[in-house]
């Protein structure tokens, strides 16, 4: 294992079992993420990209089934922890925030109740250095009167104040590794901004890397310097973000930029991709984007493409298609994928 | 799409439009002395954050929330005002489209039966031309008219938002209140939902009232937009006074804190970051709503409010930029 890398997972694989039958949600995922670094995760719903992260958590039900060749979080071997193993990692070495903080926040307890039982179990504070510890750790993430609201209740805090407390408690126990689901997502554009900028100051100072799961590639251009692109439980592309804005190389990846619309100029009509992702339980065989790909050659309906380096890009972008699109123009996918 | 010429006459009009909730003695300004026109054919988007009365102006409007002041007319002719109560009268030409279409459809309906439901209200069909008018209605948003018997769960949240689309049709109208109709979809579907909008409009000459929150969605299809911000009407104007020459602190601050997906331009952006939340409603206001925010206030904002002036471009600030 490379030692920059704050968490390298190979392999991952995650499925349900329903009453319809196995659902494969996560289907040989490799991710890894460097020290200090945000990684942004982007997918529609249903592409795995949040049952990834919570299976490196170990927050899945029992329900789920994980396999993985590995999954190491700063030189430990998560596979090999059990629960109770896991229980103690969370909040000291990895912590999760979600799209909305009150289904992680007890509402019947103060916020520096919550924050002190963090301090308490990460680093062993006690009596005046907790308090003092509790209204430094809401006063760094920026909500005014921090020794007031310490004694307020979830429900007195807005949305924003509520996220911001959230990543307070989250990151109270100086884990490594932060994982974002959506963090922004509940939250108006201005209070987004907020949060997205104190994400990053808390992250200058402290050396946290991120995993950013997120449906905006908007916050992923403005907050991430590697991103991955997950569809139908797999990775299909993944570059530095600079790489993947400037030279989306999977068929995918290139109809998502150009079906979403830009503030910065008019465009003309959309180009949406047609049809709508697959079903986990009915998956096409080969390659699962083939049914809405225009660029479909006979072997994307044989044998599923595994993620790959392309020549010509640089290192570490790679993609998971077996047609070479850098042969076509990028106006020539446009003009293929016209047609709603 | 052209900006409306003045001295046409508008397909609705909004004047002093005041929604109020809670009680009267403390109530919630939701809506507070909104006025603004939406002429034939145009597309007006109405944009703010959450709280800032944009869903409660279309609810009123539509006479799903009680009017408290002010008056809405179609074509001239009153269709709600605190006296009046004319809901029953709320003419076929106006029909609206919900954000969630998870929670707008009945679930024990069928497509066929959602889609014809107005049809059947409004009365003078035959089943056969029920059958034919489903038929084509469904064809028209994209949808396969072998599903007609399928019940909402059936459809993907885009498909189901399709279905809403071709309710919204069925007695022909020629406005649709749209409020957030593509914010619950993902992005790829968006685009499909956002493509159908702008044809059905090039086809049938329709007027929308967009109500969104996603700016960039905004821009793309309104051809006019008005900002809200803690109930009232901020500033106004075309799509191009708004998106490159605002001249509202809140329009400007709302704008730089979008995230534009280019990391080149993202580095590069100028934010103004806006410190804290909007202010709550309940609160009887002095001065104007934006100044606990504003960058740029001055003594006057905190005793006076400002009103919205200016003909083509309006804006409700004493010191705009």
């Amino acid at each position: 294992m490379t030692t920059n890398r704050v968490l390298d997972v190979r392999g991952l694989h995650v499925s349900f079992r329903t009453q319809d039958g196995v659902v494969q949600a996560v289907r040989g995922v490799d991710l890894h993420v460097l020290r200090g670094e945000t990684l942004g995760i982007v997918g529609e719903s249903g592409s795995g990209k949040s049952v990834t992260q919570m299976a490196i958590m170990g927050l899945l039900p029992d329900t789920a089934e994980i396999r993985a060749d590995a999954i190491h979080l700063d030189g430990n071997d998560l596979l090999a922890h059990d629960a109770e193993a896991l229980r103690k990692l969370r909040g000291s070495h990895m912590s999760m925030i979600f799209q909305d903080p009150m289904t992680s926040l007890n509402p019947f307890l103060t916020l520096g109740t919550q924050i002190a039982e963090m301090l308490r179990l990460h680093r062993g504070l006690r009596g005046r250095a907790l308090r003092e510890a509790v209204v430094h750790a809401l006063a760094e993430v920026q909500i005014p009167k921090p020794a007031l609201r310490a004694e307020q209740y979830p429900h007195e805090f807005s949305g924003g104040m509520r996220q911001r407390a959230m990543i307070a408690m989250m990151l109270a126990g100086r884990p490594k590794l932060l994982i974002a689901d959506e963090p922004t997502t509940a939250l108006d554009v201005t209070v987004q901004a907020q949060i997205l900028e104190l994400l990053a100051v808390l992250q200058r100072e402290r050396g946290t890397s991120i995993v950013l799961i997120t449906h905006d590639l908007g916050v992923v251009a403005g907050s991430a310097q590697r991103v991955a692109v997950m569809y139908s439980g797999r990775v299909v592309e993944e570059a530095t973000t600079e790489a993947l804005f400037a030279h989306p190389s999977h068929p995918y990846t290139r109809g998502l930029l150009a079906s979403i619309p830009r503030l910065d100029h008019d465009e003309g009509a959309l180009q949406p991709i047609p049809g709508s992702p697959p079903d986990l339980e009915a998956l096409p065989a080969g390659c699962p984007f083939r049914p809405r790909c225009s660029h479909a050659v006979p072997r994307c309906s044989e044998e599923e493409p595994a993620l790959r380096s392309l020549p010509g890009h640089e290192a570490g972008h790679r993609a998971a298609c077996w047609v070479d699109l850098d042969a076509l123009s990028v106006s020539a996918v446009g003009e293929s994928r016209a047609q709603p | 799409m052209s900006v409306p010429r003045r001295g046409a006459s508008p397909l609705l009009a909004v004047r002093d439009l005041e929604v109020r909730f809670g009680p009267t003695k403390l109530p919630i300004r939701a809506v507070d002395r909104v006025s603004f026109d939406v002429m034939p054919g145009e597309t007006l988007g109405l944009v703010g954050e959450s709280g800032c009365g944009k869903s409660t102006t279309a609810r009123a409007i539509v006479g799903l929330a009680e009017i408290h002041a002010g008056s809405v007319a179609y074509e001239g002719r009153s269709i709600g005002s605190a006296t009046e109560r004319r809901r029953e009268e709320l003419p076929r030409k106006v029909q609206m489209v919900f954000q969630d279409p998870y929670a707008s459809l009945d679930p024990r309906m069928t497509a066929f039966d959602l889609v014809t439901e107005p049809l059947r209200i409004f009365g003078g069909y035959s089943k056969h031309e029920r059958r034919l008018e489903a038929t084509r209605l469904m064809l028209t948003v994209g949808l396969d008219p072998r599903f007609l018997n399928r019940y909402p769960h059936e459809f993907s949240g885009g498909q189901r938002q399709r279905l809403g689309i071709a309710r919204a049709l069925a007695l022909e109208p020629s406005l649709i209140l749209l409020d957030e109709p593509v914010s619950a979809l993902d992005v790829s579907i968006q685009a499909q939902v956002l493509n159908l909008l702008a044809e059905l409009r090039g086809e049938r000459g329709l007027a929308y009232l967009f109500i969104a929150h996603d700016l960039a969605v905004v821009r793309h299809l309104c051809t006019r937009v008005a900002v809200m911000y803690l109930g009232r009407i901020v500033e106004i104007g075309t799509k191009r006074a708004i998106f490159e020459s605002a001249r509202h602190p809140y329009t400007r601050a709302l704008l730089s804190a979008v995230p534009i997906p280019d990391p080149k331009l993202a580095r590069t952006q100028d934010r103004t970051l806006l410190r804290g939340d909007p202010p709550s409603p309940d609160r009887e206001r002095v001065g104007c709503a934006f100044a606990s925010r504003c960058a740029f206030v001055q003594e006057r904002c905190k005793h006076e409010e400002p009103q919205l002036e200016g003909e083509e471009h309006g804006v409700a600030c004493f010191f705009p930029c």
